[in-house]
């Protein structure tokens, strides 16, 4: 039993593709997290985690940080 | 997660939740006009009131620096953060306010065109419908289009949307197909007619039998498509990236260095704002994403934004003959005996060629349609063409002249004469023998495309070479390309003799688009610099192949879409070089202290924002 889970959220649309950058390089240095693209044109953050170690809340919390709104969320690929 | 609170809230802290972003350069930019208005009297004033609007624009850009710093990320947001308190450290407060508002605004104004651009996908998922009207036990429901059961009867009146993909079981309608195929000119559909996800009904009443709902509808997996084309960077994007990830920490050197170096800070700090190549990184993919939208919105999927460039560089274009040029449709237009009648060929032929899958054997069934034919066993079908089987006593082979020489059976001259006046028309004439003995011959022909000729001419004076490739035998093949005004063909080709075509026609330093059905040529379209598809709505392995798909049958979107191709590279290229000139000049400006931290902002949000406009025009591009 795995405890790694994807998840693909869309985020309010980023103005530059530093932004998307720097959002996906903040998220893959939480803990826990293997792996966090974010994709400007169509302003989606895809993140893969560990549940045991980290948690969407925290995954979004951080996202909220840095100033941008999460508007959906979906699990799995 | 958010708990509900239960909270009288006004109106205008709604709007303030909601519209926060707005807001603060509402707020920033009423406080700089005010600073401005009192500078006269005040100085003091002036400076508390260019210092607040500088808080109240910077203090977003500065809580993200501050989080991305924690995780040891330098962002763009700490540049413009230092600058504007470095701005206030030497007195400069305008210019603090200027660099702090222009950037809030600026990526306001900007992420809200850059949805605008978007759009085009939006309105094609609104045209997807919620909810279906299905027939359960008897009587009429309505449930999510989602959870329609595969096999259910989907009910759909006049004006409404289509939920599901399927077929028409009862009553007819004239359903607009636009969201698909990107034809806006309706269809009249009858029973046994595929209907997709995603048509209107302008009138009529129909019951659909449901075959694909929710994801797995063609509709679904289109925008599906788009939004992936979208994402996928293409090779040039990534050399910017590459070349932005370079810059940014260059500059920043060299911000320190002429600091150090001068003791002019002002000009450090206004190297630190125009640390991004903003309208460089965003120059590509901003194009390509509108591109990919107006594509979208007229049956066009693509790929991805590198295909769309490529399409604008093609130098010439391939077509396959038969559903491609032609209807695909083949349908018998002559039957000659040379012993017996006519009718007994056509009915031996259609025996054997009953269960046949290729396109002359269904077309020799559908004309013998009605008559009474028989049974044949011991059918065999060889692949260089051609079928065999035994009718009662008789032992029927068709197929051409080689074939029949192959098993021994001479064919008179009468019969040569009669298939080679065939040939000249444009039409394919096959061989029946019965016992060893030609009885007769059946002539197919299909019909040409009526775009087909525009489409063609269209290409030619664009100075594309245009090719038609085909399995036809040399006659046929040159009396259909001399009635396309085509000067070029390739005849009896198997499908390898096709990849061959193409692959010397680009040894000869041809960008090569190959235009084909995706069903049986699908290696050419491989092959090709750019593979196109067409007729595809509802065939997955096309869509699957090919670079670019054209959901519609028609040829004119084989034109549409290379001009748009060309259009799009042409506007890459102009947001590249406007964009290569600005960060020159920013550099070479503030360097040669003629641009300072206001001016720098300005003319790097303005650039950005005149790269979005510029690549916008794609959307409406016809």
């Amino acid at each position: 039993m795995t405890t790694k889970t994807k998840v693909t959220a869309k985020l309010e649309q980023l103005s530059c593709p530093d932004c998307a950058n720097m959002i996906a390089r903040v998220v893959a240095k939480i803990k826990g997290v293997e792996e966090a693209e974010v994709r400007y044109t169509t302003s989606k953050l895809i993140v893969t985690y560990d549940t045991v170690v980290t948690s969407w809340d925290s995954i979004a919390q951080s996202v909220a940080k840095l100033g941008y709104k999460i508007l959906s969320k979906t699990t799995g690929s | 997660m958010d708990v509900p609170r239960i909270e009288n809230r006004q109106p205008w802290q709604v709007w303030f939740r909601k519209n926060e972003k707005l807001a603060v350069i509402i707020v920033s930019a009423a406080l700089i006009a005010l600073a401005w208005l009192v500078g006269r009297y005040s100085p003091v004033a002036s400076t508390v009131l260019m210092i607040t609007a500088a808080l109240v624009s910077g203090y977003r850009i500065a809580l993200t620096a501050w989080f991305a710093l924690r995780a040891r990320i330098i962002s763009i947001q700490l540049l413009v953060a230092i600058a504007a308190i470095g701005g206030i450290l030497i007195g400069n407060q305008w210019e603090a306010a200027a660099v702090t508002f222009l950037f809030a605004f600026g990526s306001y104004l900007e992420a809200r065109t850059i949805g605008k651009t978007r759009e085009a996908i939006q309105q094609l998922l609104d045209l997807a419908p919620a909810t279906a009207q299905v027939l359960r036990d008897g009587s009429e429901v309505t449930v999510a289009a989602d959870e329609v059961i595969q096999g259910e009867t989907v009910i759909v009146r006049s004006g409404g949307k289509i939920p599901v993909d399927g077929i028409i079981r009862k009553g007819d309608a004239s359903v607009n197909q636009a969201a698909i195929t990107g034809e806006s000119v309706p269809l009249e559909l009858e029973p046994e007619s595929q209907v997709f996800s995603g048509s209107l009904v302008e009138a009529g009443y129909i019951e659909i039998e449901a075959q694909r709902v929710g994801e797995n509808t063609t509709f679904a997996r289109i925008l599906h498509m788009v939004e992936e084309a979208q994402e996928r960077k293409a090779p040039a994007q990534k050399f910017i990236e590459g070349f932005a990830r370079w810059y940014t920490p260059s500059i920043i050197a060299l911000a320190i260095f002429v600091g150090l170096l001068t003791r002019n800070v002002h000009i450090a700090l206004t190297l630190l704002v125009i640390g991004c190549p903003g309208a460089l990184v965003i120059s590509t993919p901003i194009s390509m994403v509108a591109g990919i939208g107006n594509a979208a919105k007229n049956g066009v999927l693509v790929k991805g934004g590198e295909y769309l460039e490529k399409a604008g560089k093609i130098t010439l274009v391939a077509f396959d003959k038969t559903g491609t040029l032609t209807m695909g449709r083949p349908q018998v237009t002559a039957v000659v005996s040379f012993s017996g009648s006519e009718e007994d060929v056509l009915k031996l032929a259609a025996a054997v060629e009953k269960g046949s899958e290729h396109h002359i054997g269904r077309a020799i069934v559908t004309g013998a349609a009605g008559r009474n034919v028989a049974n044949a066993d011991e059918v065999k079908v060889f692949t260089s063409g051609g079928i065999s089987g035994r009718v009662g006593q008789k032992l029927v082979l068709i197929g051409n002249r080689r074939l029949l020489e192959q098993h021994d059976i001479s064919v008179s001259q009468a019969a040569m004469d009669w298939m080679e006046t065939r040939e000249h028309l444009g039409e394919t004439p096959v061989l029946v023998a019965a016992d060893q003995q030609v009885i007769g011959s059946i002539s197919i022909a299909d019909t040409i495309r009526p775009e087909a000729w525009g489409a063609i001419k269209a290409l030619q004076a664009a100075k594309k070479r245009v090719v038609m490739l085909t399995g036809d035998n040399p006659r046929t093949a040159k009396a259909i390309a001399d009635q396309l005004g085509l000067n070029e063909y390739r005849a009896q080709l198997m499908p390898e003799d096709k990849v061959e075509a193409i692959r010397s026609f680009r040894s000869e330093g041809h960008v090569v688009a190959m235009v084909g059905d995706g069903i049986n040529d699908t290696p050419a379209l491989a092959e090709a610099d750019l593979g196109i598809a067409m007729g595809a709505a509802g065939t997955d392995a096309a869509i699957e192949t090919a670079d670019l798909t054209l959901m519609s049958d028609n040829l004119d979107k084989v034109t549409y879409a290379l001009r748009l191709g060309r259009a799009t590279l042409v506007n890459i290229r102009q947001n590249v070089a406007f964009a290569v000139a600005v960060v020159f000049l920013l550099v070479v400006g503030v360097l040669g202290q003629k641009v300072f931290l206001a001016t720098g902002m300005l003319a790097h949000e303005a650039s950005v924002m005149l790269v979005i406009l510029n690549a916008m025009r794609l959307r409406s591009w016809r």
